[in-house]
Protein backbone atom coordinates (compact mmCIF):
# COMPACT_ATOMS: atom_id res chain seq x y z
CA UNK A 1 0.00 0.00 0.00
CA UNK A 2 0.99 3.57 -0.16
CA UNK A 3 0.76 5.36 3.35
CA UNK A 4 1.44 8.86 4.01
CA UNK A 5 2.89 9.06 7.78
CA UNK A 6 2.42 12.68 9.08
CA UNK A 7 4.53 13.11 12.44
CA UNK A 8 6.69 16.23 13.45
CA UNK A 9 8.74 13.95 15.40
CA UNK A 10 11.97 12.87 13.25
CA UNK A 11 12.82 9.87 15.41
CA UNK A 12 8.91 8.90 14.64
CA UNK A 13 9.21 9.45 11.25
CA UNK A 14 11.94 7.27 10.69
CA UNK A 15 10.96 4.30 13.17
CA UNK A 16 7.20 4.45 10.77
CA UNK A 17 9.15 4.27 7.23
CA UNK A 18 11.64 1.51 8.60
CA UNK A 19 8.68 -0.41 10.17
CA UNK A 20 5.95 -0.09 7.22
CA UNK A 21 8.69 -0.57 4.54
CA UNK A 22 9.91 -3.54 6.47
CA UNK A 23 6.51 -4.89 5.33
CA UNK A 24 6.41 -3.81 1.80
CA UNK A 25 4.58 -0.65 2.05
CA UNK A 26 5.62 2.22 -0.01
CA UNK A 27 5.99 5.08 2.73
CA UNK A 28 5.98 9.17 1.92
CA UNK A 29 6.77 11.23 5.08
CA UNK A 30 6.34 14.46 6.00
CA UNK A 31 6.31 16.84 9.49
CA UNK A 32 4.39 19.23 8.13
CA UNK A 33 0.43 19.35 8.28
CA UNK A 34 0.28 21.73 4.84
CA UNK A 35 2.82 19.77 3.23
CA UNK A 36 0.71 16.47 3.95
CA UNK A 37 -2.62 18.27 2.44
CA UNK A 38 -0.96 19.48 -0.80
CA UNK A 39 0.24 15.97 -0.86
CA UNK A 40 -2.99 14.45 -0.59
CA UNK A 41 -3.99 16.61 -3.56
CA UNK A 42 -1.76 15.80 -5.80
CA UNK A 43 -0.98 11.98 -4.91
CA UNK A 44 -2.93 8.69 -4.59
CA UNK A 45 -2.31 7.08 -0.96
CA UNK A 46 -4.53 3.94 0.41
CA UNK A 47 -3.49 4.98 3.94
CA UNK A 48 -2.97 8.12 6.59
CA UNK A 49 -1.09 7.94 9.55
CA UNK A 50 -0.98 10.82 11.43
CA UNK A 51 0.26 12.31 14.52
CA UNK A 52 -2.42 14.16 16.62
CA UNK A 53 -0.26 16.97 18.65
CA UNK A 54 2.35 19.20 15.91
CA UNK A 55 3.27 22.72 16.39
CA UNK A 56 1.50 25.02 14.46
CA UNK A 57 3.19 26.01 11.49
CA UNK A 58 3.71 29.98 10.92
CA UNK A 59 2.51 30.09 7.02
CA UNK A 60 -0.81 29.55 8.51
CA UNK A 61 -1.17 31.93 10.98
CA UNK A 62 -1.75 35.53 10.64
CA UNK A 63 0.41 37.68 11.12
CA UNK A 64 -1.34 38.83 14.87
CA UNK A 65 -1.81 35.35 15.63
CA UNK A 66 2.19 34.34 14.73
CA UNK A 67 3.35 35.31 18.24
CA UNK A 68 1.03 33.56 19.85
CA UNK A 69 0.83 30.47 18.57
CA UNK A 70 3.89 29.64 16.17
CA UNK A 71 5.23 26.42 17.19
CA UNK A 72 2.91 25.81 19.99
CA UNK A 73 1.53 22.32 20.17
CA UNK A 74 -1.91 22.34 18.28
CA UNK A 75 -4.28 18.85 18.21
CA UNK A 76 -4.27 19.26 14.24
CA UNK A 77 -4.70 15.70 13.79
CA UNK A 78 -8.42 15.75 13.96
CA UNK A 79 -9.12 18.45 11.61
CA UNK A 80 -6.58 16.49 9.19
CA UNK A 81 -8.81 13.50 9.34
CA UNK A 82 -11.62 15.73 8.12
CA UNK A 83 -9.85 17.17 5.98
CA UNK A 84 -8.13 14.23 4.38
CA UNK A 85 -11.15 11.60 4.28
CA UNK A 86 -12.54 12.14 1.01
CA UNK A 87 -9.30 11.38 -0.36
CA UNK A 88 -7.65 8.57 1.62
CA UNK A 89 -9.88 5.49 2.82
CA UNK A 90 -7.81 4.97 6.15
CA UNK A 91 -7.11 6.88 8.27
CA UNK A 92 -5.24 6.76 11.72
CA UNK A 93 -4.56 9.49 14.23
CA UNK A 94 -2.02 8.02 17.04
CA UNK A 95 -0.63 10.24 19.66
CA UNK A 96 2.30 9.06 21.96
CA UNK A 97 0.92 12.09 24.43
CA UNK A 98 -1.10 11.36 28.02
CA UNK A 99 -3.08 13.45 29.83
CA UNK A 100 -0.67 14.45 31.78
CA UNK A 101 1.14 16.35 29.27
CA UNK A 102 -1.98 17.84 27.07
CA UNK A 103 -5.97 17.87 27.52
CA UNK A 104 -6.53 16.72 23.60
CA UNK A 105 -5.28 13.30 25.24
CA UNK A 106 -7.84 12.31 27.03
CA UNK A 107 -10.30 13.18 24.22
CA UNK A 108 -8.89 10.30 22.90
CA UNK A 109 -9.86 7.89 24.77
CA UNK A 110 -13.34 8.22 23.85
CA UNK A 111 -12.33 6.61 20.46
CA UNK A 112 -10.62 3.55 21.97
CA UNK A 113 -12.25 0.52 20.24
CA UNK A 114 -14.03 2.46 18.11
CA UNK A 115 -14.14 3.10 14.26
CA UNK A 116 -15.27 6.36 13.00
CA UNK A 117 -16.59 6.83 9.44
CA UNK A 118 -16.06 9.96 8.47
CA UNK A 119 -16.59 10.61 4.47
CA UNK A 120 -16.95 7.07 3.91
CA UNK A 121 -13.33 7.12 5.43
CA UNK A 122 -12.59 4.59 8.26
CA UNK A 123 -10.65 6.16 10.73
CA UNK A 124 -9.44 5.10 13.79
CA UNK A 125 -7.98 7.58 16.87
CA UNK A 126 -5.57 6.20 19.36
CA UNK A 127 -2.74 6.40 21.83
CA UNK A 128 0.00 4.73 20.11
CA UNK A 129 1.35 1.37 20.47
CA UNK A 130 5.60 2.26 21.31
CA UNK A 131 8.14 0.27 20.67
CA UNK A 132 11.99 1.08 21.49
CA UNK A 133 10.75 4.57 22.54
CA UNK A 134 9.19 5.74 19.52
CA UNK A 135 5.96 4.81 17.84
CA UNK A 136 5.01 1.79 16.41
CA UNK A 137 3.37 2.26 13.15
CA UNK A 138 3.02 -1.09 11.69
CA UNK A 139 1.13 -1.86 14.29
CA UNK A 140 -0.89 1.46 14.44
CA UNK A 141 -1.86 0.34 10.48
CA UNK A 142 -2.75 -3.21 11.68
CA UNK A 143 -5.21 -2.39 14.24
CA UNK A 144 -6.55 0.30 11.46
CA UNK A 145 -7.39 -1.99 9.10
CA UNK A 146 -8.50 -4.84 11.29
CA UNK A 147 -11.90 -4.34 11.47
CA UNK B 1 36.28 17.71 13.26
CA UNK B 2 35.15 21.25 12.30
CA UNK B 3 31.41 22.02 13.04
CA UNK B 4 29.17 22.17 10.00
CA UNK B 5 27.63 25.70 9.34
CA UNK B 6 24.63 25.62 6.87
CA UNK B 7 23.27 29.17 5.75
CA UNK B 8 20.30 29.73 3.68
CA UNK B 9 19.46 33.72 3.67
CA UNK B 10 17.03 34.51 1.03
CA UNK B 11 17.59 31.63 -1.67
CA UNK B 12 16.28 33.63 -4.42
CA UNK B 13 19.94 35.65 -3.90
CA UNK B 14 22.18 32.41 -2.33
CA UNK B 15 25.59 34.72 -2.58
CA UNK B 16 23.76 37.92 -0.70
CA UNK B 17 26.21 40.00 1.06
CA UNK B 18 24.77 39.09 4.43
CA UNK B 19 24.82 35.26 2.91
CA UNK B 20 28.48 35.72 2.77
CA UNK B 21 29.57 37.49 5.84
CA UNK B 22 28.36 34.97 7.69
CA UNK B 23 30.03 32.18 6.38
CA UNK B 24 32.58 34.01 7.00
CA UNK B 25 32.27 34.67 10.41
CA UNK B 26 32.14 30.92 10.48
CA UNK B 27 34.71 29.66 8.83
CA UNK B 28 36.99 32.74 10.36
CA UNK B 29 35.89 30.83 13.91
CA UNK B 30 36.69 27.52 13.29
CA UNK B 31 33.73 26.51 11.40
CA UNK B 32 33.05 24.83 8.14
CA UNK B 33 30.31 25.62 5.59
CA UNK B 34 27.81 23.14 4.21
CA UNK B 35 25.05 23.35 1.11
CA UNK B 36 22.71 21.29 2.72
CA UNK B 37 21.14 20.79 6.13
CA UNK B 38 20.84 17.33 5.83
CA UNK B 39 23.47 15.71 2.99
CA UNK B 40 23.02 12.39 1.20
CA UNK B 41 24.63 10.50 4.30
CA UNK B 42 22.04 12.02 6.72
CA UNK B 43 24.28 13.34 8.66
CA UNK B 44 23.08 17.08 9.65
CA UNK B 45 24.58 20.35 10.16
CA UNK B 46 26.18 21.51 13.30
CA UNK B 47 24.28 25.01 12.96
CA UNK B 48 22.49 26.25 10.06
CA UNK B 49 21.42 30.20 9.53
CA UNK B 50 17.71 30.63 8.17
CA UNK B 51 15.57 34.07 7.40
CA UNK B 52 12.49 32.51 8.09
CA UNK B 53 10.29 31.25 10.64
CA UNK B 54 8.84 28.25 8.23
CA UNK B 55 11.97 27.21 7.30
CA UNK B 56 13.40 27.34 11.01
CA UNK B 57 10.20 25.01 12.01
CA UNK B 58 10.75 22.64 9.01
CA UNK B 59 14.80 22.57 10.14
CA UNK B 60 13.70 22.19 14.10
CA UNK B 61 11.82 19.08 12.28
CA UNK B 62 13.89 17.69 10.11
CA UNK B 63 17.14 17.42 12.51
CA UNK B 64 17.88 15.89 16.18
CA UNK B 65 20.54 18.26 17.30
CA UNK B 66 20.90 20.96 14.81
CA UNK B 67 21.36 24.54 16.80
CA UNK B 68 18.89 27.24 14.19
CA UNK B 69 19.91 30.73 14.55
CA UNK B 70 16.78 32.81 12.52
CA UNK B 71 17.52 36.53 10.67
CA UNK B 72 15.02 38.26 11.93
CA UNK B 73 13.94 42.41 10.94
CA UNK B 74 12.67 44.67 14.37
CA UNK B 75 9.38 44.06 13.64
CA UNK B 76 9.27 40.41 13.61
CA UNK B 77 11.19 40.07 16.54
CA UNK B 78 8.20 39.38 18.35
CA UNK B 79 7.13 36.33 16.76
CA UNK B 80 10.90 35.20 16.50
CA UNK B 81 11.26 35.45 19.73
CA UNK B 82 8.04 33.84 21.29
CA UNK B 83 9.00 30.54 18.88
CA UNK B 84 12.72 30.60 20.41
CA UNK B 85 10.63 30.40 23.72
CA UNK B 86 9.58 27.46 23.22
CA UNK B 87 12.43 25.48 21.91
CA UNK B 88 15.34 27.85 23.89
CA UNK B 89 18.22 24.55 23.49
CA UNK B 90 17.99 24.65 19.47
CA UNK B 91 16.48 28.03 18.22
CA UNK B 92 17.99 31.60 18.45
CA UNK B 93 16.93 34.92 17.58
CA UNK B 94 19.35 36.36 15.27
CA UNK B 95 18.07 40.16 14.89
CA UNK B 96 19.82 41.88 11.76
CA UNK B 97 19.71 45.22 14.21
CA UNK B 98 22.40 44.14 16.66
CA UNK B 99 21.92 43.95 20.00
CA UNK B 100 24.91 44.77 22.93
CA UNK B 101 26.31 43.04 25.36
CA UNK B 102 25.65 39.80 26.45
CA UNK B 103 22.95 39.48 23.96
CA UNK B 104 25.13 39.94 21.18
CA UNK B 105 23.93 37.54 18.79
CA UNK B 106 27.36 37.26 16.63
CA UNK B 107 28.84 36.56 20.34
CA UNK B 108 26.38 33.76 20.53
CA UNK B 109 26.80 32.40 17.38
CA UNK B 110 30.81 32.26 17.74
CA UNK B 111 30.67 30.55 21.01
CA UNK B 112 28.12 28.02 19.01
CA UNK B 113 30.41 27.49 17.06
CA UNK B 114 33.21 26.84 19.21
CA UNK B 115 31.00 24.35 21.32
CA UNK B 116 30.48 22.57 18.94
CA UNK B 117 34.29 21.82 18.06
CA UNK B 118 34.55 21.33 21.98
CA UNK B 119 31.53 18.75 21.47
CA UNK B 120 33.03 17.57 18.56
CA UNK B 121 36.36 16.57 20.00
CA UNK B 122 34.96 15.12 23.27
Amino acid sequence: MKILLVDDSLANRRAGKRQLEADGHEVVTTCEYVEALRLVKTETFDVALLDLLMPAESLMLGPDARAEHVGRETAIGFPLVLTMAMNVKFIAVATATNHHNHPMSAAVDWFYGRTVIVDGARVRIMHSPMVEGAKDWAEVLQRLLAD
Amino acid sequence: MKPTVYVQLDPRRPHNALNEAIKLVATSNGGQTVNQLIDQQETEANIAVVYSLETAQRALKETEKTVVFITCLPSERDEVEAFVARSPARIKAWPIVERRGEENVMRQFIDTIANSTKAGAS
